[in-house]
């Protein structure tokens, strides 16, 4: 018996038949102006150790609708899908935007906006997709993007004041690459799934895992409480200093498990059960958009609430700690098109320890929290006018870590080969030593995947 | 597109960094298994429990560990079932993950479930996690009392230990177990259960196996050595099909169970080394017999069945001796042969039964048997009380401090009854008129070699002998005499003598070479004792000198005498498997050391002192000649040889000693006279014609001249005449000269 257990899929599931509905609808009503397209493209995994799956590359039929150029519109979208031809793994749905905007009588009134929004929080998440305020979209994991909260914003302006207060019942996590349980085992095949270790030493006897998600009702995960909201001064018309704070979910849950061995088969079954953490937020943030260069410094205080989950006595369960992030940023502009930045960001504090009988220190937690806890990056983004029709848009980026020991090189093409037709290119490079206890980040993890994806786009 | 190309390509080109890194390794989950780690060491720890080497309370903390990991193993396991394991499952896992080098084989698996089936309920091919729970108790119980058994736990296993267990700490020891046992049966199910004592031995032959594992160590392996004869022990004290029903059933069990081993642990450490040599053992073995007794008479079969078939005796005696053990050296069809005849003989009313219709030893025979250690014991127990610790006392400061004692104290330590105790109580006195009126013989002289006649010092040798073959002696009487008169005339002896030649012979006792034992005995029993009469029965003081005698002329003086003859040993092995003496040389060392060799028998050493060497020469002529058993012309002698001049030697001394009335050395006319009344029926029975005169003239004549008087009518009376005017001068000589008559004549009339 075979059955699908990615759970945040599942959450989206019942979604995008909704999704796809509403968009035609409010679209034949002239309330939303989309933006679409469609992709195809191929992705070839070059690592000569690659070996997550026996494929070594992908197609990909994609299609991206977004209101990108139309954010005051009464329905803002951004929604991407793509089905990978014989992969069915591979294949995703990413709605990070849909929300409705009360159409307000003038600009000093408040604005209201009810759905999934994306909003700039903290530069943070954008800049390295922490996922602290808003859910990411880790369909693979090298690539990632943010995914807005679900709930009720108001935003309002007055004078160099800004506000936005935010509340939220309903919580949808982090959207992590699919995987399927089939008898006990992860079924191969999506290359960004980490499957867990298949097998388990005991008393120096190798013997194999069967897996079992425990999870939770549907429920029990969506149902959650956000509140939060952010103050902003504009302290010059260059400079802005920021307030944000926010208690709700985190946006990756945390994974408890247990372990109970059946004897009758030499196997162990784990079981774990994800539940929802919540932890507040608050960070201050400083812009400064100067006329060749732009300064960004960042605070943020990460809090757990551990007593929001009771796990029973069995449950190895993850604790959080307390953790301090601190990042800036500058980038200069050079001439008109092209953009030299650098950034580094660094996370104090902030372990994962798990507590029980099955928790071990010469183990990393299974639970995941940060991504990674330093790094830094250079990045240049050039756009390059090649003719009436021709450009090309290149974002080059390469990110280090000492602490976390790995190098991320990351090269997005864009070209226009005609109207309406575009050739993307997009590559990823990833080095990295041994993942240990010490080091252990999301990065490391697929230093085998290095990927170079090239495909066409046809705008609608 | 050919930047957007050239691109790719170059990045791919100077990536070749990235793409080739080596291979992600794959993860494996290092599960502790710190709460199952100790385990492992707990066979170990057992194994140290059981050897006595558990110094540090290891025990407990590897029950805690059981315990412990039981729990956890509930708690973290499952089998097909979620509440329970099959036994198939466990033995997979434990043998996997734990006990590598301690294989749980099947059968022992199949045990482990009885037990566990007997001790927490279920069945034998599940376990459940609610029986596992139900352990718990039975781990506390067992952590106080393991530990209370920790430092006895050698003695009970049988262990070679420094110093040998106290009586005290084999008896406490044995009641440790006790405990242990009665509060294991009362925490658990298998007083209601169908268990057996059987298939308890099959657990425990099981356990060792497993506990030694793979390195076989050599107090496990002897298990298997002991496990058959403990198998048998159990027939014999619970029979072949013993249901024990109820707690009391269990607990009396139990006590019988704990007593025997209690009696095998003393077996083991105070009388693996029995030597017939040492009174010691003679005290400890009959207080172990004793107590053997007991525990085989309160045994749930003789309670049950009233007797033990003596085929279920015959199969431990066997197993005993598969086991190469012996008993005195005896073969094992000998023992067989013989201790139901013993059994029968000495300890049954039925004097008349016959001995294969009787299959089962009985419990009065075990209470015959047992009487009569306890009488021995009563009276040991006086004698050495009224030694009061003296070294040695007079005879008369002893009769004294004897009279003195309180009796009835004695008897009441080992007294079951009033009957008993006045039965003890009139033993005890019977021995103590025995001992006051008589002038007691010649007693051993295996101690320090000293001469020990009763009536000159009292010591603890003496004591110990003296009711050691007053023992032999009334049980003598008892099996094969008149009970009524205390008499056993020629024939009764020589029943026993035919019941027990095999026995005797192969104990060394008797040669299988000689003719007429019974009858010579009877006469030396009859004429060379102290109070022998010459009459045609042996009393209780007759028997009494004559064993007396064989003793302390037997093995006792061979010993002695090899000391001083050894040089003369040569390399050959004589009938009882002794080395030959080269007789010139024995000859030579005898008379060099007569003195010590004798020191036992001062009127030997008096007599030998007024002779010439020439005499001296003729003493060694007619000592070894009337009692040689080897052919002289092989020039050898043998041991036969050195037990016969010692017992003859005994002999004579004796006769001296009743009718040498001055103490002069000599027999004069008048104690030649005296001593005739004893030889007159002897010699009635050669010649039945002689008148009483007639024998008094050939007694005397034989005594002074050394010689037979005529036959003829005037020689005879010629012989008559002049022997009215020979010296009365009878020395031992003298008497050698005669028994070397005696014995040619009693020879032709073997003939």
């Amino acid at each position: 018996m075979s059955k699908e257990l990615s759970f945040e899929l599942i959450i989206n599931k019942a979604i995008p038949t909704v999704v796809a509905t509403a968009v035609f609808i409010f679209s034949n009503f002239a309330i939303a102006r989309i933006d679409t397209e469609m992709h195809f493209y191929t992705d070839s995994f070059v690592s000569q150790n690659y070996s997550a799956t026996e494929k070594t590359y992908y197609q990909y039929l994609g299609v991206k609708a977004e209101s990108d150029h139309f954010k005051q519109d009464t329905l803002v979208i951004d929604i991407e899908s793509g089905y990978a031809v014989g992969a069915p793994l591979l294949s995703y749905l990413n709605i990070s935007e849909f929300y409705f905007n009360i159409q307000r009588d003038s600009e000093t009134d408040p604005q209201f906006t009810f759905g999934r929004r994306k909003f700039k929080w903290s530069r943070i998440d954008d800049d390295w997709s922490l996922g602290l305020w808003e859910p990411v979209f880790k369909s693979n994991p090298l690539n990632t993007s943010s995914q807005g909260l679900l709930g009720a914003f108001m935003d309002h302006r007055i004078g160099p004041f800004k506000m936005m207060l935010f509340a939220s019942p309903l919580y949808l996590p982090s959207q992590g690459p699919n995987f399927q349980i089939s008898n006990g085992a992860f079924v191969p095949g999506n290359p960004w799934f980490r499957k867990p270790p298949e097998n388990f030493v005991f008393s120096s006897e190798v013997s194999k895992i069967d897996y079992q998600i425990e999870r939770p009702k549907d429920s029990q995960i969506v149902f959650q409480t956000s509140v939060g909201g952010q103050f902003g001064v504009d302290l010059t018309s260059q400079q802005q200093l920021q307030l944000t704070h926010i208690y709700k979910p985190m946006n990756d849950l945390g994974l408890a498990y247990n372990a109970i061995m059946d004897i009758s088969k030499d196997k162990a079954i784990v079981s774990i059960n994800p539940q929802v953490m919540y932890h507040t937020l608050t960070s201050v943030e400083y812009l400064g958009e100067f006329e060749n260069f732009e300064l960004v410094g960042h605070f943020a205080l990460d809090r757990p609430k551990n007593e929001s989950v009771v796990w029973s006595d069995n449950w190895t369960h993850p604790v959080y700690k307390d953790a301090q992030i601190i990042s800036e940023s500058i980038e200069y502009k050079l001439f008109t098109n092209h953009r030299l930045g650098l950034k580094n960001m660094n996370i104090l504090n902030g372990q994962v320890v798990e507590i029980g009988e099955w928790a071990d220190s010469q183990r990393p937690s299974i639970t995941t929290r940060y991504p990674f806890t330093q790094a830094s990056e250079v990045y240049i983004k050039n756009n390059w006018k090649l003719g009436n029709r021709e450009w090309i848009h290149s974002s080059l980026s390469y990110m280090w870590s000492v602490k976390n020991q790995f190098e991320l090189l990351k090269w997005k093409l864009k070209y226009s080969v005609a109207k309406r037709w575009y050739l993307e290119m997009n590559m990823i490079f990833v080095d990295a030593n041994e993942l240990s206890v010490s080091n252990y980040n999301s990065i490391s993890e697929y230093k085998n995947n290095d990927q170079v994806a090239l495909g066409v786009v046809y705008v609608f | 597109m050919f930047i957007f190309m050239v691109s790719i390509s170059a990045s791919l080109l100077s990536c070749q960094r990235f793409i080739q890194g080596e291979k992600q390794k794959e993860q494996v989950i290092v599960l502790s298994n710190a709460k199952f780690n100790c385990l492992k060491k707990v066979p170990e720890g057992f194994k140290n429990y059981s050897l006595g080497k558990d110094d540090s309370n290891e025990i407990e903390k590897n029950l805690d560990c059981l315990q412990s990991s039981f729990k956890y193993f509930t708690e973290k396991t499952k089998g097909e079932s979620i509440d329970s394991y099959k036994i198939e499952e466990l033995r997979s896992f434990f043998g996997k993950y734990f006990l590598k080098e301690n294989e749980i084989n099947d059968s022992f698996l199949f045990e482990l479930m009885k037990f566990k089936k007997a001790i927490i309920g279920g069945n034998e091919r599940i376990i459940t996690k609610a029986e596992i729970k139900k352990m718990d108790e039975l781990f506390e119980v067992l952590k106080k009392e393991l530990k209370n058994l920790q430092p006895y736990i050698q003695i009970l296993t049988l262990r070679d230990i420094e110093a040998a267990p106290t009586e005290k700490e084999i008896i406490v020891s044995a009641q440790k177990l006790n405990q242990l046992l009665k509060s294991m049966v009362k925490k658990t199910e298998i007083s209601n259960s169908d268990y057996s004592l059987v298939d308890s031995i099959a657990f425990i032959e099981g356990l060792g196996e497993f506990i030694a594992g793979n390195q076989k160590v050599m107090q496990y392996s002897q298990i298997s050595n002991w496990l058959p004869l403990i198998k048998e022990v159990k027939i014999i004290l619970f029979g072949h099909d013993l249901i024990l029903q109820n707690l009391s059933d269990w607990n009396l069990a139990i006590d019988t169970l704990t007593d025997s081993w209690s009696v095998f642990v003393k077996l083991n450490y105070k009388l693996n080394e029995f030597t017939f040599k040492s009174k010691q053992n003679y005290s400890e073995l009959i207080q172990w017999g004793i107590k053997t007794l007991k525990v085989i008479e309160k045994s749930p079969r003789m309670r049950h069945e009233g007797g033990i078939q003596f085929n279920d005796i015959d199969k431990l005696i066997i197993r005993y001796y598969n086991a190469n053990k012996s008993f005195l050296n005896l073969k094992l069809e000998t023992v067989l042969l013989f201790y139901p005849k013993i059994i029968l003989k000495f300890f049954s009313n039925n004097e008349m039964a016959d001995l294969r219709s009787q299959q089962a030893l009985k419990i009065d025979m075990i209470r015959a048997l047992e009487y009569e250690l306890k009488s021995w014991y009563v009276r040991h127990t006086f004698l050495e009380q009224s030694l009061a610790n003296a070294a040695q006392l007079k005879k008369d400061e002893f009769l004294k401090k004897a009279q003195s004692q309180d009796i009835e104290k004695n008897i009441k330590l080992l007294a079951a009854t009033q009957v008993e105790k006045d039965l003890l109580k009139s033993d005890l006195t019977e021995m103590m008129n025995f001992f006051v009126k008589k002038d007691m013989p010649l007693l051993d002289i295996n101690f320090n070699f000293k001469s020990a006649r009763i009536d000159e010092v009292i010591n603890s040798d003496i004591l110990f002998n003296f009711n050691l073959i007053f023992t032999i002696s009334e049980l003598f009487l008892k099996a094969y005499g008149d009970s009524t008169k205390k008499v056993m005339n020629a024939n009764q002896l020589s029943r026993w003598f035919e019941d027990f030649n095999q026995l005797g012979v192969e104990l060394n006792l008797f040669d299988s070479r000689s003719a007429n034992p019974s009858g010579r005995s009877f006469l030396e029993g009859n004429l060379f004792t102290m109070h022998g009469n010459g009459d045609e029965e042996l009393d209780q003081v007759e028997i009494f000198e004559l064993i007396s005698n064989v003793t302390a002329g037997g093995s006792s003086f061979k010993s002695k005498i090899r000391l001083f003859v050894s040089d003369c040993e040569i390399n050959k092995k004589d009938h009882f498997g002794r080395n030959y003496l080269n007789e010139i040389c024995f000859r030579s060392k005898f008379l060099a050391n007569f003195t010590y060799i004798y020191s036992h028998l001062p009127n030997w050493v008096r007599f030998f002192s007024t002779l010439s060497l020439a005499q001296k020469e003729w003493l060694y002529y007619y000592l070894v000649n009337s009692t040689r058993v080897s052919i002289k012309e092989n020039g050898l002698i043998e041991d036969a040889d050195l037990r016969a001049l010692s017992v003859v030697s005994i002999y004579v001394d004796n006769l001296f000693n009743v009718y040498d009335l001055n103490r002069n050395g000599l027999l004069d006319e008048h104690e030649v006279q005296k001593a005739t009344i004893r030889f007159e029926m002897f010699f009635k029975k050669l010649k039945p014609e002689l008148t009483k005169e007639q024998i008094a003239f050939v007694f005397s004549y034989l005594l002074v001249r050394g010689e037979k008087p005529s036959e003829g009518f005037f020689s005879s009376k010629v012989d008559y005449i002049s022997h009215q005017f020979d010296d009365f001068n009878v020395s031992p000589m003298s008497i050698l000269k005669v028994l070397d008559l005696l014995k040619a004549d009693l020879n032709q009339v073997k003939k």
